[in-house]
């Protein structure tokens, strides 16, 4: 297994929870920011790390994560505003040089791949899903 | 590598600190709770302890001060204040380490502080390989963790009186005395400092 790492996630919904287990799983030290406390109660059974329970746009939330010295940020939030914010802050206050963010609006992928932000959006994955299970793969 | 207990009421902490020390090789004893904690404290043999500031409500430097003191112990804690970390220094914690933590502050922690349990006649021999090698500023951290660390051997100041000396020869001198008023018959500083007179 390759040296632990230390991820903050932020956003403890569906995407967020799974893979704050997943990570954690693998050895990793973790650390989940949401700003809402009932957000962590989707955090499996196999999570090892640390809940912080505050508003990730506030500094002194991200600076008690211990941002700087994360390997990799993962902005999960519901919105793409807050997303890009955090993997700004991330990337220009605390040095990160991995910062990986849900994208979910479309239209915004070209925003945060400009801003060299590692971007994926849940919207054009399903379409892709979708186009294959169609058979609609190779147009 | 080293035996360490680990002491959270927090299961995350313990499973977390546990993994992290077991892949690198050293057998982790934990503890959930205040009375288990302090029956393996007294009757185990370790090497180090991890525990946090507070264990279900009971403060551990306070309630278990000499065994604390006996075994060389960080303090893990979500309490990132200086005052706190202060106050466990002062009650006879090696270290102190705030919650979140990654693991190599884990590692850095651990390592710097079982380093601290090598004799100082040991880790003299180290600040002379050291200086052999040119490593002079590595050589000063070791010099000055044998100063902390053992206060009143003689082994501390001789080391600074070998770094100072190319530099700073009044001042290598003070130190290799220092080192002859703990110690009198401690002969490599006397022959140093015969040799600079």
């Amino acid at each position: 297994m390759p040296r632990a790492g230390y991820f903050v996630i932020i956003g403890c919904g569906r995407i967020g929870s799974r893979m704050a287990g997943y990570l954690s799983n693998r050895g990793h030290s973790v650390v989940v920011i949401d700003i809402k406390e009932e957000a962590f109660e989707r955090l499996p059974p196999e999570f090892t790390g640390f809940t912080i329970h505050g508003d990730a746009a506030e500094i002194e939330t991200l600076k008690t994560a211990k941002m700087e010295k994360a390997d990799a940020v993962i902005a999960l939030t519901s919105d793409d505003n807050t997303n890009f914010m955090i993997a700004q802050i991330a990337r220009k206050v605390f040095g990160v040089t991995r910062v990986i963010s849900n994208v979910h609006n479309p239209e915004n992928m070209e925003l945060f791949e400009d801003f060299r932000i590692e971007a994926f959006c849940p919207t054009l994955l399903a379409f892709e899903t979708l186009k294959r299970l169609l058979g609609e793969n190779s147009t | 590598m080293a035996r360490i207990l680990i002491a959270d009421d927090e299961r995350n902490v313990r499973m977390n600190l546990k993994r992290i020390l077991e892949e690198e090789g050293h057998e982790c004893v934990t503890a959930a709770d205040f009375e288990e904690f302090s029956r393996l404290l007294k009757n185990e043999r370790f090497d180090l302890v991890l525990a946090d500031l507070e264990i279900q409500g009971h403060k551990i430097l306070e309630e278990l001060n000499e065994e604390v003191t006996r075994v060389p112990t960080i303090i893990v804690t979500a309490q990132n204040v200086p005052e706190v970390a202060v106050q466990a220094l002062k009650s006879g914690a090696v270290d102190y380490v705030s919650k979140p933590f990654t693991p190599d502050e884990i590692l850095e922690k651990v390592s710097e502080t079982l380093s601290l349990k090598e004799s100082p006649q040991k880790l003299t021999r180290k600040v002379e390989q050291l200086l052999k090698d040119g490593k002079k500023e590595q050589a000063e951290k070791v010099a000055r963790k044998i100063l902390e660390s053992f206060p009143s051997r003689p082994e501390g100041h001789y080391c600074m009186g070998m770094i100072l000396e190319s530099v700073n020869k009044e001042l290598a001198r003070r130190h290799y005395t220092a080192s002859l008023v703990m110690d009198p018959d401690f002969r490599p500083a006397e022959e140093r400092l015969k040799r600079l007179e």
